[in-house]
């Protein structure tokens, strides 16, 4: 075998290797499916949504009307920030 | 965000599925079907460099992995007029038609790393031998086999993030896509088409679409024996349609 061929098995190999290690990584950030069904209202409370509002936005062009293809990672900080019912 | 005051939207990148983004690589895909026809490599470098930076740079409208499992997994876009809709079902009925002319033509990852060998006129490149770029380039089969099953398991189009096609013009990849696909490129200086060749599971995908042929007389016939890339006879699945055998150039 080549010089040239053993270099580019090689290069094959540790990109390859790299790109399996990313795979599995992304794998623990997956949502895993649910096993049981999740039902509406069991648990926490939902969300004061103004559909009204969004629509309006959408109508403006402020949004796009569909959902994201890429989402960007939230900066770390103080979670559930806005969690909390209005007083 | 919702429910609080909204500052105007930038003007920034376009959504890739505009339509203006639809008719970019429509309008490319048939000026390379159509280019195949008589190949000429300043036409084919025109088309490329096109698509790297319009469809690229510009649109973000590259087929990658996430388009394969749609339409593996039948999540189809909403049907309108738009480049996710091109990707995902006409591409790989192109590619069924015409071979797999958007890797050689149209693929602005592959664009990218043509525009890196043609900096250096080819003068790093080192090219395997077939014998063993035969067994390289069974690893791009590998990885997509992996992706399928970490999709099936999870059911969540994450998985799918390694692969740097998804992100690469996005203008925000992961540091690790990022890493990947500068490496990649770097390495297309020595080794033509690195990633292309021997990686790319979407390339793999439509790699296996190349292989039904289904009307023969719609595909120009390619000469192996010319081959730079490794491809050794006229029915393998890897050809990716660049007709650098066909150049009369060469």
């Amino acid at each position: 075998m080549k010089a040239a061929d053993a270099l580019f098995l090689v290069c094959v190999a540790a990109v390859a290797a790299l790109f399996v290690a990313a795979a599995l990584s992304h794998t623990e950030t997956a949502a895993t499916p649910p096993a049981v069904p999740a039902a509406p209202g069991a648990t926490g409370r939902s969300r004061d949504l103004d559909l009204e509002r969004v629509r309006e936005m959408i109508e403006r062009g402020d949004l796009s009307g569909r959902e994201a293809e890429f989402y960007r990672e939230a900066p770390a900080g103080p979670q559930n920030e806005t969690a909390s019912p209005p007083e | 965000m919702l429910g609080k005051s909204v500052a105007p939207v930038s003007p920034g990148r376009r959504p890739a599925g505009e339509w203006t983004g639809l008719a970019w690589l429509a309008g490319l895909a048939l000026a390379a079907i159509l280019a195949r026809r008589r190949p000429n490599p300043w036409v084919r470098r025109a088309i490329l460099a096109a698509s790297l930076i319009i469809c690229g740079w510009h649109f973000n409208v590259q087929y990658s992995t996430q388009q394969a499992a749609s339409l593996a997994t039948g999540a189809l876009p909403p049907w309108t007029l738009s480049a996710p809709v091109f990707l995902v079902l006409a591409l790989p009925l192109l590619t069924f038609l015409f071979g797999n002319f958007y890797c050689g033509y149209l693929c602005p990852f592959g664009a990218a790393q043509e525009a890196m060998e043609e900096v250096t006129r080819g003068a790093l490149a080192v090219d395997p031998s077939k014998e063993v770029w035969r067994y390289a380039r069974a690893v791009k089969y590998l990885l997509l086999f992996l992706l399928a099953l970490l999709y099936a398991a999870h059911r969540d189009a994450a998985v799918l993030q390694a692969d740097p096609l998804i992100t690469m013009f996005s203008g925000m990849p992961g540091r690790f896509v990022l890493f990947l696909g500068l490496g990649a490129l770097l390495l297309s200086l020595t080794f033509r088409r690195f990633w292309c060749r021997n990686l790319c599971p979407a390339g793999a995908f439509l790699a296996l679409c190349n292989g039904v042929r289904v009307f023969r007389r719609l595909r120009p016939p390619v000469q192996p024996a010319k081959c730079p890339l490794g491809v050794r006879t006229g029915t393998e699945f890897d050809c990716i349609c660049c007709d650098r055998c066909r150049h009369e150039s060469r």
